[in-house]
């Protein structure tokens, strides 16, 4: 058995992550400080068989999650248990809290199948058969060159995850995917580009404009229904850094 | 004494404005539909404010999130906190939520979510007819409803939650559910569909501020008209449209919408009740 995140994106504008970022910038406060705002999906599959290739195809093919025309894939190696850590993260009512808390990690690895050539060739380049090793440095190293922010001297990139604080964790049904059966967390990622001074203080701007606390504070993350985690480590976006 | 001039404010995507108008007007109220872009000056004018239903900014990051930044908002939220009442019906409901004008318990602050419908079996969007009843000693919108009304739902995210239960408890014991389903006797529902979105308390509207506001999820405008309710219909309301069938100037005559809605025609010019 294995374990994926299946990570999808737009291939052009996401008009809601360019609506949120005009709304966060103009009536929220960010002003110029938020340089980039990327919105993706993620779903985590566990107690999976099958290949990631056959995996996308499947997801293809049932038109669920994606569409290959309008959308980007990619499979990540994800750690065993990061399903249940999830599901116990949102049990746990955790979601209030200033400082964020991160995400049961390490969850997300390295890159193992995706429709964008130049990631695969960049993994191979990388790792001398480092297989699919879930750690802190594949997350952040994998997970930015999927978002492929723009560089920027004195940014940062935040990523928060946020999914149904309720019922987080479903059963994949139907006999034509690979491993019916198979169980889901599926969440959407948000990512920052901040102009800070440093992490933390791009980490405290992150989560005072994404958690929905009044009309003028929060937008992209609602508490009273989804849980949410700073999803990796935060990653200077200066050229010099990448 | 001049009549009291309604604001239906439109926002990018909402789609009920029309028929929201004409049925307001048609209670008796002097209404306009006024564009999110319009400028303060012209939202103070108005004694009073719809926001009607649709898919505001097409329910881009959330139902209702981002109308309820936008900087009308600003202008109404002070007409509102002064004493001006305002009925968010669906897509107009989430944006009073998520504006946090209800519950309103501090200013602004967004306690309340109208999160996604969850039925047995299944979730998202669901549209059919259901009953509401008033709850407590009534208010602006609710003081005139004896019966229980069949209305229209019809939305995805219709389930108002908070993961705070206290918060939850002090909001019943302050009486800001005013409006919950029931079945067709005005009975408590036994799950769906008499409660078609696993709403908990069956809240299918709750006030805010001072009772100036609700937020209301099932359509008022829908059933304007005794013949938009189903022959088939159960009920005190079935039974009146069953009666009224090839009578047209009784299929034109008021329909259970019409109880809310004409709560508008009771404002004077200034707001007072």
């Amino acid at each position: 058995m294995s374990a994926y995140v299946f990570a999808l994106c737009h291939r052009t504008v996401d008009l809601v992550a360019a609506t949120a970022a005009s709304t966060l910038r103009d009536a929220l406060g960010l002003g110029e400080d938020l340089i980039a705002l990327r919105r993706d999906d993620l779903h985590v599959l566990e107690d999976c068989r099958g290949e990631p290739a056959a995996w996308a195809a499947a997801s293809a093919a049932h038109a669920a999650w994606f569409n290959p025309n309008t959308h980007r894939h990619a499979f990540f190696s994800a750690a065993e248990g990061a399903v249940d850590a999830a599901a116990d993260f949102a049990a746990s009512g955790r979601v209030v809290d200033e400082e964020g808390i991160d995400w049961p990690r390490p969850w997300l690895g390295r890159i193992l199948h995706s429709d964008r050539a130049d990631l695969l060739e960049a993994r191979s380049a990388a790792s001398a058969g480092g297989g699919g090793a879930v750690d802190a440095a594949s997350t952040a190293g994998d997970l930015s060159a999927w978002l492929a922010l723009p560089a920027a001297g004195g940014a940062f990139a935040v990523s928060l995850a946020a999914f149904d604080a309720e019922d987080p964790v479903y059963t994949l049904h139907g006999e034509d995917w690979p491993a019916p059966g198979a169980r889901v967390l599926s969440l959407q990622l948000w990512t920052l580009a901040l102009r800070a001074a440093d992490a933390g203080q791009a980490r405290r701007m992150a989560v005072e404009v994404a958690l929905t606390r009044t009309r003028r504070r929060g937008l992209l993350i609602h508490p009273q229904v989804q849980a949410w985690a700073l999803a990796a480590p935060i990653t200077p976006l200066s050229r010099e850094s990448r | 004494m001049s009549r009291a001039r309604i604001a239906v404010l439109q926002f990018p995507g909402l789609n009920c404005e029309r028929e929201t108008l004409r049925e307001l007007q048609r209670s008796g109220v002097d209404a306009s539909i006024v564009r999110w872009n319009e400028g303060p000056s012209r939202i103070r004018d108005f004694a009073g404010f719809v926001i009607p239903g649709g898919f505001s900014y097409q329910d881009r990051v959330r139902a209702g999130a981002i109308a309820a930044k936008s900087s009308v908002l600003d202008t109404v939220v002070r007409e509102v906190e002064g004493g001006k009442p305002i009925l968010g019906i669906c897509n107009g409901a989430q944006i009073l939520v998520e504006a946090g004008l209800v519950p309103g318990e501090e200013p602004g602050r967004v306690d309340v979510c109208l999160a996604r419908n969850r039925i047995e079996g299944w979730s998202g969007y669901h549209s059919r007819w259901v009953f509401v009843k008033a709850h407590g000693d009534g208010n602006f919108f609710t003081g005139d409803l004896t019966e229980p009304l069949p209305l229209v739902v019809a939305h995805a995210e219709g389930r108002f939650v908070s993961r705070d239960r206290e918060a939850w408890e002090r909001l019943r014991r302050k009486g800001r559910f005013v409006l919950r389903y029931c079945d067709s006797e005005g009975r408590d529902p036994r799950g769906f569909p008499d409660n078609p979105n696993g709403s908990p308390d069956d809240v299918a509207g709750m006030s805010g501020l001072d009772g100036q506001v609700l937020a209301f999820m099932p359509h008022p405008e829908r059933a304007a008209h005794l013949w938009q309710v189903p022959e088939d219909l159960p009920g005190v309301w079935g039974e009146r449209r069953r009666r009224a069938a090839g009578d047209r100037s009784a299929l034109m005559g008021d329909g259970p919408g019409r109880v809310l809605l004409r709560a508008f025609a009771r404002l004077n010019r200034g707001g007072s009740t």
